[in-house]
């Protein structure tokens, strides 16, 4: 299909890089196996000294092609390739899909089953802040904190495994419902866990969020202006972090997220900072959405009552969810058969990687790695 | 309203949508030769990309773009035919549709005239066949997928 000519010869796999350097300047390969790009990123760079000229990032490393394979599964046994797009957060992904389907089809799910999808979705976006505030902080070179956020996360993974059956790759979302109850005890080790993390959040603040060492790394570092995230189509806290309050959950309200009393975080910094401290705040108000969803939750079944296989009318659908890195998007179109005859998934973290080139033109290359590090990037997602 | 300034184009037709059924506030067929009008149009009126994505049906390969505003969301869905599988790009008034072009010309091998780089994003630079391509047999006509919309008669209105 691609002519030769489409095809570099030279093998930077991007145009930009094609005419190669200019004189006294390096071009520099970062990954696709460098520890700060968390999986299989590669950035081409051109450096004058310390500092960077361009970048570009190179994608498709681990590319696996899920909208293809929607076209050949069914609607149910697609389900599971949602727990492998970002593995971070893959209950919202389930979500997205299974939500998509669901409004196309206008089988909503039970109201008890609402509650759970927020639990579960919850307590994983915090299991996925977690993660990201600790390899952050590694590839800033502190070592410690991962240590801690993987003991907390640790006792999270527990209970979404007594809740979903697995502990990274969910797919416990299904039409109508999902695929299993809380327990009374569950519950109450929900409970528990919510005080505990709330007992070592200050912990975390007055360790590494008032540390200097951590200011001097991510303190007036990528500032990304609100038209730059608007051009490229940012979500999340990328977004967030440059003071404007969009948060899927509440503008395009889904589930029972009008029913449950919680803030959207902003930070007007722009900077690296902005954004840490965004996710610093939303786990505390996933906290409390989790607090509130645990104590309002209806009694009822979890599983609405529906065919098999569900039966989707032909058209198109667009159901986007709040991911823990930003706009996820499932946008479904349905002919009326077994299979949906096309599938695009909207990838928060796409978009956002996608302004990495134009935001570390002209600065340090240790700078990049912060950067890269607080646009929270799960490659998968990015590859699909 | 949503959406509506887009009908200041030439439209071949437009539909006014329900986003609790199809997530959509406002969605709209437009000609090929008019997507770099409809994204300035987007742009001046503060609205982001969220993505572009192509999909094929019997009458040609359509072009899907997605807009949603951080201000007052809602969004709306801004829709080209093209009988030769070209558009016009629009990576130079939203960059973020640079990547989501190549991840198309990837996909379907559809092309972007105008794109500052349009080379394979995901797929490894020999790939052969879009995997995304239908045979002619599995295409749907537009109206299936979109009842609203009406396919031009004839390749000279389009």
């Amino acid at each position: 299909m691609f002519t030769k000519e489409q095809i570099p010869e030279r093998g930077f796999y991007t145009q930009h890089f094609e005419q190669g350097k200019q004189d006294n300047t390096l071009i520099l390969n970062m990954g696709p196996q460098h520890p700060s790009t968390h999986g299989v990123l590669r950035v081409m760079l051109e450096i004058d000294g310390e500092y960077i000229l361009r970048a570009d990032p190179v994608l498709g490393y681990i590319h696996r092609m899920h909208e293809k394979m929607a076209e050949g599964k069914t609607y149910a046994q697609f389900i599971t390739n949602m727990g492998r797009v970002d593995y971070l957060h893959a209950l919202a992904w389930n979500w997205a899909f299974v939500g998509a389907v669901e409004k196309l089809g206008e089988t909503p799910p039970t109201p008890r089953a609402e509650y759970l999808r927020v639990i579960t979705c919850e307590l994983n976006r915090i299991s996925s802040h977690l993660l990201w505030w600790g390899a952050y902080l590694l590839d800033l070179g502190a070592f410690t904190p991962i240590l801690y956020a993987f003991d907390d996360r640790e006792e999270l993974l527990d209970i979404l495994q007594d809740m979903t059956g697995s502990r990274l790759t969910y797919a416990s979302f299904t039409f109508g419902g999902v695929v299993a109850d809380m327990s009374d005890a569950l519950k109450e080790r929900i409970t528990r866990f919510i005080a505990r993390l709330r007992d070592r959040l200050p912990m975390y603040k007055s360790l590494v969020t008032d540390n200097f060492i951590l200011l001097g790394r991510v303190e007036d570092i990528g500032h990304i202006p609100v038209d730059m995230a608007v051009r490229y189509g940012a979500t999340g806290p990328v977004l967030r972090g440059s003071g404007v309050a969009y948060d899927v959950r509440r503008a395009e309200p889904y589930s029972v997220y009008p029913d449950l009393d919680f803030t959207i975080p902003t930070s007007p910094r722009t900077d690296a900072l902005g954004r840490y401290l965004v996710r610093m705040q939303e786990l505390e108000q996933s906290l409390n959405i989790v607090e509130q969803a645990v104590a309002q939750i209806p009694e009822g079944d979890i599983q609405a009552k529906m065919p098999k296989k569900p039966k989707v009318p032909a058209g198109e659908v667009y159901f986007a969810v709040e991911g823990a890195r930003g706009k996820i998007g499932c946008y479904l179109q349905s002919d009326g058969g077994g299979s949906p005859y096309r599938v695009k998934l909207r990838a928060p973290s796409f978009s956002n990687l996608s302004l990495f080139a134009e935001l570390s033109q002209g600065t340090l290359l240790a700078d990049a790695v912060s950067i890269l590090g607080s646009l929270d990037l799960v490659i998968p997602e990015i590859d699909r | 309203m949503n959406g509506h300034f887009l009908e200041t184009l030439p439209c071949l037709c437009s539909s006014v949508q329900d986003p609790g059924r199809t997530g959509l506030t406002f969605a709209v067929l437009i000609a090929p030769g008019q997507v770099r009008s409809a994204a300035q149009l987007c742009r001046a009126a503060g609205y982001h990309l969220e993505d572009v994505t192509v999909c094929e049906v019997q009458e040609g390969t359509l072009a899907i773009y997605h807009f949603d505003r951080f201000g007052r969301p809602g969004r709306i869905s801004c829709m080209a035919l093209s009988t030769d599988n070209a558009f016009d790009s629009i990576a130079d008034i939203f960059p973020g549709a640079d990547w989501h072009e190549r991840e198309c010309f990837d996909f379907f091998g559809t092309t972007f005239a105008g794109h500052p780089n349009l080379i394979p994003l995901l797929l490894p630079p020999d790939a052969q066949t879009p995997p995304l391509r239908k045979q002619d047999g599995g295409k749907v006509p537009l109206t299936t997928i979109f009842p609203w919309a009406q396919a031009p008669a004839t390749p000279e209105e389009a």
